[in-house]
């Protein structure tokens, strides 16, 4: 079943990047060159493990939008595909990001919050945090386990 | 057979999906849809880690075996004439928190449990395609009976495996994505006005009594609200004048209950012979189906003559996937949305009554959210009603129209330290534990105050237990894949009419005893039921 689910989920991440990145080439053809470097936004995603993973992303993308669009390989994140109904794109920030972050989660984040494992003062799910230029440099935290209904 | 079923299918709050709750032990309705089982747990290995193997077997759960379970059914036995609610205590007090009914005629066995940590276990185990058993006579309604219009889909409430992922995953960024749902705010606030204005013609100016009855008109909102986001389509069920077919719908839809219960959750004998009562039910189900699929293509031909507009509607959504998904989700909203959706703004409607001082303090958040009584709601402003939200999570806390979840295990659990095999049913008894003490402090008692997480307003302050409470204790619109695919929906009505209402009104209870509920598909409040509307001063 773990295997199973995990090839699903990798299958339609999969499918669901083409999709995204046919996009995008089709949209950097169209606006002539690629993005300027000033639209680049770094990230980090650091696992339990103390793993880094370097991805970036373009401002206005969310953070499941950078795990899907760079390939970051953690199991079952985003399974929702951002509708707010799991928490498998949970992330831990460090305290001073998690305080600069424009938009205080809604409730419908928070319920979902509830659900996740290994809930911090300063987690927040993915889908709903969208990258500005600020945040160029940032580094989050992924949690041990992302296990949700659909990770299992 | 005179009692074949202690089965009972249970609705979550407003909305479309529905937690079959139930023991169907005897009931001989299962030929069409009881494939459910192991068919869709794939197969996997024995399960063989420590955790396992140090776990109690499952034959040495407490329980009844099935002779004596049908002895409690018989006349002078323990479960004689009870309903779901009842017996259930009664089993519980018989055999603890944990225990199993032997299923039988090919039924799978059921856990019964009471214990949170089992319902984590269970949720998070369920994998990408949760089971839970649907409806019968909608399933043979839908492929057997008229294939020609649903085209062998046979909705979210009883396709499991592949076939319920495929509608599901199309439909949730239509009907889960926040943003998308709370676009029909405007035309929700609109209907709540004109549901408080239709209140107001019927309301007494010096007793402040209402001339009809409040339940009634409550189902009309619902209808006219869901068939709104459904259907795009204005009813005028709250106007003098409503649309004949409309009224020919609603009527159907609140009849709709009483065949399901009857053919899905009591003993029948349909699969084997078409009573003349279902067939009648299946002459209701065509005409629902007639006058939903006119509605559909009314709307189709309008979208056609008008220009592309930015937002696309439910419907268009819908619509843009797959034809059939969309008549088979829009008739399952209006079905599911009506009954549900008024039952919960009742319970919580009624709480609020009781309990002036914290319908006071809603009053005050609600003169912040809407300080001119006849303005419009918007975005903006319903962003920060943390007392409201509050509110209602405290009513369905107490009622929450389902009393338990249920799921069918797809891998081997070790649940309250017993074997439990996949293809297993498993109860969760999630009522039962969100009015006990021992998760929730003066469990009785209406205290909004329980869920804030922040502090609110001047006096109104945060409470510890909001952030280290076990949130499994409480899940009235169920957990993960399978969460009611008309949560969202449910929530944007309930929030709005409850604005306007509590916004306008102080309101009071008039019946001495407290709401009765009956137990039929979903709980829903019956009996006597009475509230007197004061207009507040500055409204």
């Amino acid at each position: 079943m773990l295997v199973i689910n995990t090839c699903k989920i990798a299958s339609r991440l999969a499918i669901r990047s083409l999709q995204l990145r046919s996009l995008n080439a089709s949209r950097t053809f169209s606006t002539g060159l690629a993005l300027k470097q000033k639209d680049v936004v770094n990230v980090t995603f650091v696992r339990a493990n103390g793993d880094k993973i370097k991805a970036s992303g373009k401002v206005g993308d969310s953070l499941l939008d950078v795990v899907v669009n760079n390939s970051v390989d953690l199991d079952g994140f985003g399974a929702c595909e951002g509708t707010l109904t799991c928490s498998t794109c949970h992330l831990i920030f460090k305290t001073n990001d998690y305080e600069k972050l424009p938009d205080k989660p809604g409730d419908e984040e928070l319920d979902m919050l509830d659900l996740a494992y290994e809930l911090t003062d300063t987690s927040r799910l993915g889908c709903q945090i969208t990258l500005s230029k600020d945040m160029d440099g940032l580094e989050v935290h992924v949690p041990s386990t992302i296990n949700d209904a659909r990770a299992a | 057979m005179m009692w074949k079923s202690t089965g009972k299918t249970i609705k979550s709050p407003g909305h479309f999906a529905y937690q079959l709750c139930f023991v169907r032990e005897f009931s001989v309705g299962g030929i069409f849809n009881q494939q459910t089982h192991l068919e869709y747990a794939e197969a996997t290995a024995p399960r063989v880690d420590e955790k396992w193997q140090q776990a109690k077997l499952y034959k040495d759960m407490p329980g009844p075996s099935s002779w004596r379970m049908i002895s409690y059914f018989m006349p002078g036995g323990a479960l004689y004439n009870t309903n779901l609610i009842q017996m259930n205590r009664r089993m519980r007090e018989m055999y603890g928190d944990i225990y199993s009914m032997p299923g039988l005629m090919g039924k799978a066995n059921v856990v019964f449990t009471y214990n949170p940590e089992d319902f984590e276990v269970t949720y998070r185990n369920e994998g990408l395609w949760p089971i839970r058993i649907g409806l019968e006579s909608f399933s043979y309604y839908r492929k057997v009976q008229r294939p020609d219009v649903f085209g062998g889909i046979g909705g979210l409430v009883s396709e499991q495996g592949q076939a319920w992922a495929d509608i599901r995953n199309k439909v949730n960024p239509v009907l889960m994505k926040v943003q998308n749902v709370r676009q029909n705010l405007p035309q929700l606030d609109q209907i709540a006005k004109e549901f408080l204005d239709k209140l107001e013609t019927q309301r007494n100016s010096e007793t402040h009594l209402l001339d009809n009855d409040f339940h009634d008109q409550l189902k009309m909102w619902a209808f006219e609200s869901i068939s709104f986001v459904a259907l795009n389509t204005r009813m005028g069920l709250l106007t003098d004048e409503p649309d004949p077919n409309a009224s020919r719908l609603a009527h159907h839809m609140g009849e709709f209950f009483n065949y399901s219960f009857k053919y899905d959750v009591q003993p029948s004998i349909w699969p084997y012979y078409k009573t003349p009562g279902f067939k009648k039910f299946l002459k209701t189900y065509d005409d629902i189906t007639e006058i939903t699929t006119n509605y559909i293509e009314a709307a189709i031909k309008r979208f056609e003559s008008q220009n592309e507009c930015e937002k696309k509607c439910v419907l268009e959504q819908l619509l843009s996937l797959n034809k059939q998904v969309a008549v088979v989700m829009v008739m399952d909203m209006l079905m599911a949305g009506i009954d549900t959706t008024s039952s919960s703004l009742l319970t919580i409607l009624y709480h609020l009554s009781r309990n002036p001082e914290k319908q006071e303090q809603l009053s005050q958040e609600l003169r912040r959210v809407l300080p001119d009584p006849q303005g419009s709601l918007s975005e903006e402003s319903t962003k920060n009603m943390p007392y409201l939200r509050a509110c209602i999570k405290e009513g369905l806390r107490i009622t929450s129209i389902t009393p338990g979840n249920f799921r069918i295990t797809t891998k081997d659990l070790v649940l309250s330290g017993y074997q439990v095999p996949r293809g297993t049913g498993v109860l969760m008894g999630v009522l039962e534990l969100s009015n006990s003490d021992e998760y929730f402090a003066k469990s009785a008692e209406f205290l909004p105050e329980r869920w804030l997480k922040a502090d609110s307003a001047p006096g109104v302050q945060a409470c510890p237990e909001a952030r280290s409470r076990n949130p499994f204790v409480y899940l009235p619109f169920g957990f993960g894949p399978r969460t009611c695919i008309g949560k969202r929906i449910a929530e944007l009505e309930i929030e709005t009419l409850l604005v306007r209402l509590l916004r306008s009104y102080k309101i009071s209870w008039l019946p001495e005893t407290p709401m009765q509920y009956e137990s039929t598909i979903i709980l829903a409040p019956c009996g006597d039921i009475r509230f007197k509307l004061e207009p507040v001063q500055d409204s």
